[in-house]
Parts: C-alpha cells; sequence; structure tokens
C-alpha cells in the first residue's frame, strides 16, 4: 500500500506542476513572504496544493491531497486573465481535501472529504493589504530610487559635457543598474556611478529637477548602494518577514466514510498559529494551538454507533532550525504537549483523559518534498509512538 | 512625432505600485518628462517623441503578487521590450531609440 501512496504523491504533484498553466505563479508565491511560511504553517492552510502521505510506519496509511479553491481555479483561468481582489481573497480563504485510507491488504479503508476555512490570515501578503506604514515606507521609497536614477542620469549630463559619451554611459548605467537591482547586489556597479553617489554634487543636481526631494532618504539609499546592498529590496523583505510572523486561524470541518463499519465519521479541527520575536534576524518560533473533535464508530460494538468522541488539545512550540541564505526554512523542530479525552465509551482499564509529550521534526529533502517525523510520549505509561510521514507543499 | 505605448500589468489584487519614468537627461536637447505614479494594471501612450532621439524609460516599484512591463511602438529593436518581476520591489531602466 505504502508504494502505491507514493507512486500517487508523486504522480500528483507532476500533474498539478506540468497542467497548471500558473507555473509562473508556483515561483511568485515561493518568492518572500512565503518562502519564509515555515512549512508547519504551510501544513494548516496552502496556497496552491498540498499532498501527503501520514502514518508511513504503521498499518493504516492515509493519503491526502488539499488544494484551494485560488489553486484549482488558476488552473482553469484563462492565461494572463486577473480576478478581483475580492474574489482571490474568497478564493484563498478557502481550502478543500479528499483523503484515503488503505491497509497493508490494499484495500481502501476510509475515504473522507473537507474544508478548511480561514478565520484569521495576516501572514499572507498576496492577500493582506499591507499596513498604511508599511506601504508608504515601500512607496516612498520607490519615489527617491527613481529619483536617484534620474538624478545619476542628469549627474553624469552635468560632469560629461559631450553628447555621444552621455549617451555611451546611460546605457552602461542602465545596464549595470538593472543587472545590480536584479541580483539584489550592488556590490559590482560600474565604477563611474560610486563616483558618482560618493560626489556631494549629486543631490544638489537632483534638487535643482524637483524641490520636494525626500533629501534624507536619498542618502539612506546612497549608503545602502555604497555597502553593497539593495536597501529597496532589504526593506521589502524585512516588511515580508514581519507579515509571516502575524497570527493564522483555520476552522476545518471533515466528514468520512469508514468502509469497514458502513458508517460516517465527522470531525472538526481548529488550528492557531503565531510568530514570535520581532527580531526578524533570528530564526522564526512559532506558537502553535489545536483543537480536534472526532464523533466516529467504537469499534469495540458490533453495529453502527459513534459511541468514539475524542477530544484533542494541543499546545506547541514550533522553531525553524536551519534556513538557507534566502532565509527558507529547511528544518524545523516542534514542540508540543497533547491532551486527549474520550467524551465516548472508555475500553476497561484506560484513563478517559491521556496526557502525551510530542515532538515532531520536518526536514526539507528536495524542493517541496517534506519529511515529518513525529513521536509521541506518554509518560504516564511510558509508550513510545513514532510516526512517519511524506508531504509535499506545491506552489508554497 | 512617434509613438509609443507603455503597458504594465499586476496579477495581485493588493500592494502593487509603480513610477513610470520617461524622460531625457537634463543636459541633453530637447527636454523631455513624464512621470506618473500607477497603483493597479496601466496602459499609457505617449505620441510626443522626437524622432532619432534616445529616451530612457524606468519603472520602479513594488508588487506582491507579478508585474509584467511591456513597451511597444515606433522605436528601433529590441521592439517590443518585455519583463516581469514578481513578489518583490523592481526599478529596471531601459533605453529606446525612437525611428527616424
Amino acid at each position: 500500500m505504502k508504494k502505491y501512496l507514493l507512486i500517487l504523491l508523486i504522480t500528483i504533484s507532476a500533474f498539478l506542476k506540468s497542467f497548471s498553466q500558473t507555473e509562473k505563479d508556483f515561483k511568485a508565491i515561493a518568492v518572500e513572504n512565503n518562502a519564509q511560511k515555515t512549512a508547519s504553517s504551510k501544513d494548516i492552510i496552502t496556497t496552491f496544493f498540498r499532498a501527503s502521505i501520514d502514518n508511513l510506519l504503521g498499518d493504516d496509511h492515509s493519503f491526502t491531497f488539499n488544494s484551494s479553491f485560488y489553486g484549482i481555479d488558476s488552473i482553469f483561468r484563462k492565461k494572463g486573465s486577473t480576478i478581483s481582489y475580492e474574489r482571490e481573497r474568497s478564493l484563498r480563504q478557502k481550502t478543500f481535501n479528499i483523503a484515503l485510507t488503505g491497509d497493508d491488504n490494499h484495500s481502501i479503508t476510509r475515504f473522507s472529504g473537507g474544508f478548511t476555512f480561514t478565520l484569521v490570515n495576516k501572514k499572507d501578503i498576496k492577500l493582506k493589504k499591507l499596513d498604511s506604514d508599511d506601504l508608504g515606507k515601500l512607496t516612498s521609497m520607490s519615489i527617491s530610487i527613481a529619483n536617484l536614477k534620474k538624478g545619476l542620469i542628469d549627474y553624469i549630463g552635468e560632469k560629461y559635457k559631450n553628447e555621444h559619451i552621455i549617451d555611451s554611459l546611460n546605457r552602461i548605467l542602465n545596464s549595470s543598474w538593472n543587472t545590480a537591482a536584479k541580483n539584489h547586489d550592488f556590490s559590482k556597479l560600474r565604477s563611474f556611478i560610486y563616483d558618482a553617489l560618493k560626489d556631494s554634487l549629486l543631490i544638489p543636481i537632483m534638487k535643482k529637477a524637483d524641490q520636494t526631494l525626500n533629501e534624507k532618504g536619498i542618502e539612506e539609499i546612497i549608503d545602502g548602494i555604497l555597502k553593497g546592498i539593495d536597501p529597496f529590496h532589504e526593506t521589502y523583505k524585512s516588511i515580508a518577514q514581519k507579515y509571516s510572523r502575524k497570527p493564522l486561524w483555520t476552522f476545518s470541518p471533515t466528514a468520512a466514510y469508514d468502509r469497514i463499519n458502513k458508517q460516517g465519521e465527522y470531525s472538526f479541527v481548529s488550528e492557531f498559529t503565531v510568530g514570535l520575536g520581532k527580531n526578524l534576524s533570528k530564526k522564526p518560533w512559532e506558537v502553535e494551538i489545536k483543537s480536534a473533535f472526532t464523533i466516529s464508530n467504537d469499534t469495540s460494538i458490533r453495529k453502527v454507533n459513534y459511541e468514539n468522541k475524542p477530544l484533542t488539545l494541543s499546545l506547541g512550540i514550533n522553531k525553524v532550525w536551519i534556513e538557507n541564505g534566502e532565509k527558507e526554512s529547511k528544518m524545523e523542530f516542534k514542540l508540543f504537549t497533547q491532551y486527549d479525552y474520550q467524551f465516548g465509551n472508555v475500553p476497561a482499564g484506560k484513563d478517559s483523559g491521556v496526557f502525551t509529550l510530542n515532538t515532531t521534526l520536518r526536514i526539507n529533502v528536495f524542493k517541496s518534498l517534506w519529511l515529518p517525523i513525529t513521536v509521541k510520549y506518554d509518560p504516564e505509561n511510558g509508550n513510545f509512538l513514532g510516526l512517519f510521514a511524506v508531504t509535499a507543499n506545491l506552489g508554497n | 512625432m512617434k509613438k509609443i505605448t507603455i503597458e504594465g500589468k499586476f496579477t495581485g489584487s493588493v500592494n502593487n505600485f509603480v513610477v513610470l519614468d520617461v524622460f531625457r537627461p537634463n543636459s541633453i536637447p530637447p527636454p523631455y518628462d513624464f512621470r506618473k505614479t500607477y497603483e493597479e494594471s496601466f496602459r499609457e501612450t505617449l505620441s510626443d517623441l522626437e524622432p532619432d532621439t534616445d529616451y530612457n524609460i524606468d519603472f520602479t516599484g513594488f508588487t506582491t503578487g507579478q508585474f509584467e512591463l511591456r513597451i511597444s511602438g515606433e522605436f528601433e529593436a529590441p521592439n517590443p521590450i518585455t519583463d516581469s518581476f514578481e513578489d518583490d520591489t523592481f526599478s529596471p531602466g531601459f533605453i529606446i531609440h525612437t525611428e527616424k
């Protein structure tokens, strides 16, 4: 069964990648804000598609496919067409999931379907309007950078009176600037541009063209460029990072059909996560709270019944351990406590409430493919339980 | 006079901004200075450009989605000029030389 589920996961991943008309969207999603979200928060709600195989080491393995309605819409939407903010917001706020559970005899024992509704999502800046301060900062920098570029060209015009030289320097300046801005690396600008940036005559020349010039803003940008950094991109990055630590809260109702016992099952899950700390240079910490209530079959009773009613509450901390140079999470560790309480039938000799300590290690093995390994420990009974899964978050 | 069309397309619906500058260096006649800012997709036609003349066209801004630009009209190759940027800041500049 494991083999088939793995093949299914890979096939669906390949299908969605190759058939989606929004290959650029996949890349777009991945760049700043989403790249800095943790894998743990991406498991709560997907931007496009998510496929996973859970409980690989256990007897019952399940394959789950999640998609946002935005992901599905983007496949069928006419290439290049745009949608309104309201529609995009509505499509991104909801995801659906379908899951199949099978046993080692290659039979499907259970299938389910459900939705995830976003109650609060302040993380996704593709969806959430930036605060006016952040928007103002980026708008003001845009104007200052535009002024600086014009100023550099005017400076060259003033310094080199020969038109032929001005034209060729203008082209070199453009090319050098474009390369630097695209790579976010201004350390390799042509030397005559550095000379212009260092020259105290540059700002007076710019002021001649624009009396309302934001002199302080321009000076800060020049300082950054002379250090080789892209101050515009750095500002954007720090704003995106700030939003990636904001809260996300979801609610997910799911209905399932148990083929063995020939009856329905219902579950209601709510998850909340928020980043901790304001120091964006440090790897993020996240608090996660989850509650789940399920109504399902008590297998000790040989007829249709709904006497298995577990409630699960968990509280944990997720920490990014390893990031790459672009601040994308590559390894995460989650420590969480969980309390399970049985509202239905409790087997003789068992407690109705069980408290466990758990850890999940998420390792990014390749591109969007993650291996989450969960270890549960029941301190009262001294039991260990290991859960091993494979997850692919596409377009995240 | 020569005509060019400048198009900018934002695919995301929020957090978009671009400054469009079309200009010539102050010291070189004839002077030209066009600036406009946009927070959503736009199409701008300029039909007062001198023939056989260089013009700088700069786009400076940011988007949390995608920004695609296209410059077309009466200028020498490469024509049209296209470029795109995703979830980031951008400040590309292009120089076009209008047809004779």
